[in-house]
């Protein structure tokens, strides 16, 4: 069980791109500084008061250069200071946000830029070629699996068990996507109504497309710095009260009962790592002390076994309280305020997004789509076959 | 001379010609010769917790002790978890569409994935019935088998329902 | 500070071929048992791996439950199996983790190395430009053999006597670089167990950093390595580095020298030294990568035997990586003796 670290951290500056499917204009080192440079003048800072910098960068394939941190180290001026590369398939932004986290709590370093970038659009075939080799080569790498037919996998369980259907996933599409026109960085910005979701082509039943994530290429960066360092600041800050990971087993298979017992939809991962960090952060009651959430939920069949793994609604429930409007302005908890990974999903970073998405909240940055008097919000990451999760809790106030 | 243009953006095209050999190991390599050979689904078991899981491991991940060499045959025929099917045409995958299913076969305590043939996914929600967690299925063997998983597939026990 | 409490370098026998997942496993439980732990013990675990050498697209997938991970809180850093033990160290002193499982591997023949390496240029300037990355290695040998004086023949005498390959000394790299002074690639895993509760070993000092992937950027033949072993000497109290057994990974056989100037055992007049039997015999007493090259886990098999030497009376030992695009990364660590335990 992981403990309370000694020393609190803060994120002090974050930045995102506005996301879109390609970005001509630039090559990987010019985003990466993009959304560096963007962050630290966010904080008020600049690159010399960098102590040491993560980067976050996923499977190496979607942009085509390998071990990218090789050629970011000069962009981001490194000259000697640490680096470290942070690579854990979809979950990569939020474990870099846990490693410069570390790095910060540590003693170590005052100042930890987390920085990375998406170039999934240069992927002449699309994500999902590359994404059907992250299974295991004996034994499912010739399944046609990749992350569209996992969700669904798990879909359908939940479907059976609790009766949601696709009407069901189709309207938390459609309210993930009204929220994503109230920010201005979203990929998708156009809504959609439910009818036109269930219209949209299946890709792997019961998951259609626009109830899945896009392709996006941008950079997000978030500056993490010490209580000391806070003091010398002017901006608003968004104080890291806890965060944790947790990885299942890559087997599926290994997950999966009729029984109650091992039941895969249960999440496992993630709720060790949500409470783990609810834990650090002295959250008992998540919907009433926690204002917004930013859940990485890259499929909107996700969203009620997110939401319950999360301990936000009792196993079974959440679609009922979607319905009752508990996840939206005036409900328990504002769920994903930013159009979430449904709007945008520049893999390397997308974990790293909720990070920032969560922050930004709590500074009272989110612009357009800022929930009022949001004090207290979480974020998660989600990577691999819905095996690696990280969960993080941020306030604007340094204690419990 | 033609004037440059200074918003003209090249791309540069580029692949990666990787070629990989994976040892399949110990525990795998039991496994799919026992396909290939025997026309056989087997399990390890863990020494300690007694599970026994198919695909095969060399050691269990929770108690992370070696699993012990007296596997056991198991299936052919198993119970479906769960299954997906897919209608989008993704580069480098079969035509669609295509189902495939978790199967825990009998006497395992885990599932194992494969392609699911013989079922009509025309219609996807008639499909999912029919394919529904619960669902009763056999592992079918090819003729010509490789020591690949692909040495089997699915087929539903019940050619009408899919049900016993 | 951190403490080592267990160490293993797992190398199957040449007729076993295992999986990846069977290689990790090995290391990781010998290392928990030399720890005296168990796996229940473990909340911690930083795996460091390359998706191109594994031949995986995300090999943190498949590896972590054959290394302890199996529903823990788990990372994987992807710049140097080192850097995963730098990870380790930092999330020990944060005060949230307290017993951490770093574990590292090669396999070779999982890909073919030349190609797996070739896609790590950026597509622009470097990679179409012919800018592999042992083409890189050798101009960055090439002016550090300028700048110490040393020949080709210095480096062929060396690697004779040293007792390696078979492969025909006369057959070029890339200039100056021959075959023969790579050390060939074995298959290992390597695994650490670091706790915050003290153990024999403690780590005294740690610095890291990364220098621009460019050859010609770096301000220097030595980069930020001298610079980076001063911090990590600093903090160990650790005022003659030639004195203490010192474990580094020459990838090539120049790297030896290298790392003899840059770790501060000689000046670069005396760089020669390193690459003359019988001298610096501190420097890789172990017989450094010609004795065992996983590559990626090359790293903390250095720091593995740098904990064997405290381990065996050395009051100090110094463990040095590096990494990255020719050399770009160092990771310099000082471990020390505790006594009071």
């Amino acid at each position: 069980m992981s403990d309370h670290p000694k020393r609190p951290a803060a994120i002090v500056g974050a930045a995102t791109s506005r996301f879109r499917t390609r970005r001509d204009d630039v090559d990987l080192t010019e985003l990466l500084l993009e959304g560096a440079v963007s962050a630290l003048i966010d904080a008020g800072m600049t690159f010399a008061d960098v102590d040491a910098v993560v980067l976050a960068q996923a499977p190496d394939p979607l942009h085509g250069i390998g071990h990218p941190e090789q050629t970011a180290a000069a962009a981001l001026g490194l000259g000697g200071k640490p680096l470290v590369r942070v690579h854990t398939g979809g979950a990569t932004g939020m474990s870099a946000g846990q490693a410069a986290w570390w790095l910060v709590t540590s003693g170590r370093f005052e100042t930890v830029l987390v920085v990375g970038a998406e170039r999934m659009g240069d992927n002449v075939h699309g994500a999902q070629k590359v994404l059907n080799e992250i299974w295991d080569p004996a034994y499912e790498a010739l399944m046609p699996l990749n992350t569209i037919a996992n969700c669904s996998l798990m879909t359908v369980r939940y479907m059976q068990r609790y009766g949601a259907d696709e009407q069901d996933f189709a309207e938390i599409a459609s309210r993930m996507r009204a929220n994503g026109a109230r920010n201005e960085n979203a990929h998708l910005r156009i809504p959609v109504e439910p009818d036109e979701v269930l219209e949209s082509p299946i890709l792997t039943w019961p998951v259609r497309r626009s109830m899945s994530c896009p392709r996006s290429s941008g950079a997000a960066a978030a500056v993490i710095a010490s209580a000391d360092v806070t003091r010398r600041l002017a901006g608003p800050v968004a104080w890291i009260r806890g965060m944790a990971a947790c990885t299942d087993t890559y087997f599926m298979g290994d997950r999966m009962r009729l029984e109650p017992v091992d039941e895969y939809i249960a999440m496992h991962a993630l709720r060790r790592a949500g409470e783990a960090a609810y834990a650090m952060a002295g959250i008992t009651d998540p919907c009433s002390q926690l204002d917004v959430a930013e859940p990485y939920i890259p499929f909107s069949s996700y969203e009620p076994m997110m939401l319950e793994a999360l301990h936000f609604a009792p196993v079974g429930q959440a679609v009922a309280r979607a319905r009752e409007g508990a996840w939206e302005t005036g409900g328990e908890v504002v769920v994903c305020p930013s159009g979430g990974v449904v709007c945008t999903n520049p893999i390397s970073v997308t974990a790293l997004v909720r990070l920032i998405e969560a922050a930004q909240q709590v500074r009272g940055r989110a612009d357009g789509h800022q929930v009022d008097g949001a004090r207290t919000a979480m974020a998660t990451g989600a990577g691999g076959d819905a095996q690696i999760f990280g969960a993080a809790v941020l306030s604007d106030n340094p204690a419990n | 001379m033609p004037q440059a243009r200074e918003d003209e953006r090249i791309t540069i095209p580029a692949s990666w010609h990787l070629e990989f050999e994976h040892a399949a190991g110990k525990a795998a390599s039991r496994f799919l010769t026992g396909l290939r050979d025997r026309a056989q689904l087997s399990a390890s078991p863990c020494p300690k917790c007694r599970r026994l899981r198919v695909p095969p491991r060399s050691f269990c991940e929770v108690c992370f002790v070696a699993t012990s060499d007296d596997w056991v045959d198991v299936g052919p025929e198993g119970t479906v978890q769960t299954f997906s099917i897919t209608y989008a045409a993704f580069p480098g995958y079969p035509t669609p569409p295509h189902a495939i299913a978790y199967v825990v076969p009998d006497g395992a305590d885990t599932a194992i994935c494969n392609f699911v043939r013989g079922v009509d996914l025309s219609d996807p929600e008639r499909a999912a019935k029919v394919l529904a967690p619960g669902t009763r299925v056999r592992a079918v063997f090819e003729g010509d088998r490789k020591a690949r998983v692909t040495d089997f597939h699915w087929e539903l026990l019940d050619d009408k329902s899919g049900r016993r | 500070m951190p403490y080592i409490a267990g160490v293993a370098v797992h190398r199957p026998q040449p007729t076993e071929e295992p999986s990846l997942e069977e290689l990790a496993f090995a290391a990781a439980s010998a290392a928990l048992a030399d720890a005296g732990l168990d796996r229940e013990d473990i909340d911690g675990i930083c795996l460091g791996a390359s998706d191109q050498l594994d031949a995986r697209a995300i090999s943190s997938m498949h590896l972590a439950g054959p290394s302890g991970g199996c529903l823990r809180d788990e990372v994987k850093v992807a710049d140097d199996g080192s850097v995963a033990f730098a990870a380790a160290v930092s999330r020990i002193e944060a005060g949230v983790s307290h017993r951490v499982l770093v574990v590292t591997w090669h396999q070779p023949g999982a890909s073919d190395e030349m190609a797996a390496l070739g896609v790590n240029p950026e597509p622009i300037y470097a990679r179409p430009a012919g800018l592999h990355p042992w083409a890189a290695e050798a101009m960055v040998v090439q002016d550090f053999m300028r700048a110490a004086g040393l020949t080709v023949d210095d480096v062929d005498a060396w690697v004779a006597q040293a007792g390696c390959t078979g492969a025909p000394p006369g057959e070029w790299l890339a200039y100056p670089l021959r075959r023969s002074h790579l050390p060939p690639a074995s298959r290992a895993a390597v695994a650490l167990v670091l706790t915050a509760a003290p153990a024999a070993v403690g780590v005294r000092g740690l610095a890291w950093g990364a220098d621009a992937a460019g050859v010609v950027d770096r301000g220097g033949v030595l980069g930020s390595l001298p610079g980076i072993a001063t911090m990590a000497y600093r903090q160990a109290g650790l005022s003659s580095p030639a004195e203490v057994p010192v474990e580094t990974t020459d990838r090539s056989a120049v790297r030896r020298a290298v790392a003899a100037v840059g770790l501060g055992l000689v000046d670069i007049a005396k760089a020669h030294q390193a690459l003359e039997g019988g001298q610096l015999a501190r420097l890789n007493s172990s017989g450094g990568l010609w004795q065992s090259n996983p590559v990626f886990a090359a790293g903390p098999e250095c720091i593995a035997r740098a904990t064997q030497h405290v381990r065996r009376g050395a009051s100090k030992a110094v463990a040095h990586a590096s990494y990255g695009f020719a050399g770009q990364g160092n990771l310099v660590t000082v471990l020390g003796q505790v006594k009071s335990v």
